[in-house]
């Protein structure tokens, strides 16, 4: 194995589960999420020499990921829906314990919120510092703790309801 | 009433399985290198073969008029600079810069399009024009001999196929392009509006 594929195991261990829900959470789909996961490792791949540690490695590939994201169109659908049809597998024969549905459901409220919201929220999730965050996003950390604020309040209360139905 | 911290412990608390293997992932990834070179590499082989092909031609063959390798001259040049072009694109769409904050993507992607729009507009009816005339006075001594009808066959069938490119195929591939790219910054706009 070389040193870039060796850095490269590392690298995606350590963050290839965050960027899935991110992924996850902006779709809402596990296909989709599997291959915007492989898109943006991808290009770590590609870009792995260029990374000369201007900011943390975890930021930076959160960055392609949100990029990823935001340009992915697939090939046989090019306009993007904003509001996506919720994360529920209907085809599948699962075990529907209250753990999955809890989390089913949690996905599906992520899904009625806009683009933006959705990414801050699956980084807050994930518990990313604020910083961090901040700095993905472009926008100031005062403006992104204002937006948090709101947009867990959204979550919650579209959590609380659809749980009662 | 569920609050904030319970969505989070239900997020943090979901199924452990690796979305995908990491071998399996470089594995993917060094095909998908392959293919995206592969891509590029085949049309410049296509070209060079071409450009070689035209070469041996004005090297090896004797024409008796001197505009026929002025014909095949300009072919050359022209092949040349199509693939200098190709080369170019291959590194604009590739340098893509998926490491930048969202509003300098959307500043990078939308010089990416002024910059494909120059490549389908002048560059490509300069190009057809000199592969006409380029072909044309090449074939103005090869057909020299050939009967009328089959100097009308030929001069037709090339002006049909450049004309099948120029108002169908480029429109379709130009076409398909922009929708993409537009439809990419549309969505970094929207984005960087929720931001604001």
């Amino acid at each position: 194995m070389t040193k870039k594929e060796a850095d490269f195991k590392v690298i995606f261990e350590v963050n290839a589960k965050k960027i899935y829900h991110l992924c996850l959470g902006f779709t809402g789909d596990e296909d989709a999420a599997d291959d915007l996961l492989q898109e943006t490792f991808l290009k770590v791949w590609q870009n792995l020499e260029k990374f000369r540690n201007q900011s943390q490695i975890s930021t930076w590939i959160y960055r392609i990921a949100v990029n990823t994201c935001l340009t992915y169109l697939r090939t046989e659908k090019r306009m993007v829906t904003k509001e996506l049809t919720p994360f529920i597998a209907e085809n599948k024969r699962e075990e529907y314990s209250e753990k999955n549905e809890q989390v089913a459901l949690l996905y599906k409220c992520i899904a009625k919120l806009d683009e933006s919201e959705r990414i801050i929220i699956t980084m807050v999730l994930d518990e990313l510092p604020y910083p961090e965050i901040a700095e993905i996003s472009g926008i100031t950390e005062g403006n992104l703790r204002v937006k948090i604020h709101r947009i867990k309040q959204k979550l919650t209360d579209l959590y609380n309801h659809y749980e009662r139905f | 009433m569920k609050d904030f911290e319970h969505l989070k412990s239900v997020w943090l608390e979901q199924p452990k399985d690796q979305p995908l293997a990491v071998e399996e992932v470089l594995k993917q990834i060094k095909k998908e290198m392959v293919t995206v070179t592969g891509k590029l590499f085949w049309s410049i082989v296509a070209l060079t073969t071409a450009f070689v092909s035209m070469l041996i031609i004005l090297v090896f063959f004797a024409f008796q008029s001197w505009l026929t390798y002025i014909g095949i001259i300009i072919m050359l040049i022209t092949l040349l600079i199509y693939s200098v072009l190709l080369i170019r694109d291959y590194r604009l769409i590739y340098r893509e810069d998926f490491m930048l904050s969202t509003s300098e993507y959307l500043a990078h992607l939308k010089v990416y399009q002024t910059k494909r729009a120059q490549l389908y507009g002048w560059s490509y009816y300069l190009y057809l024009l000199l592969l006409s005339l380029g072909l044309g006075l090449y074939l103005a001594e090869i057909l020299q001999s050939a009967s009328p009808y089959f100097k009308i066959f030929t001069y037709s069938l090339t002006i049909i196929w450049f004309l099948i490119c120029t108002f169908y195929l480029k429109q379709k591939i130009v076409k398909n392009e922009q929708e993409k790219i537009n439809l990419m910054i549309d969505r970094l706009h929207s984005l960087q509006h929720q931001f604001a």
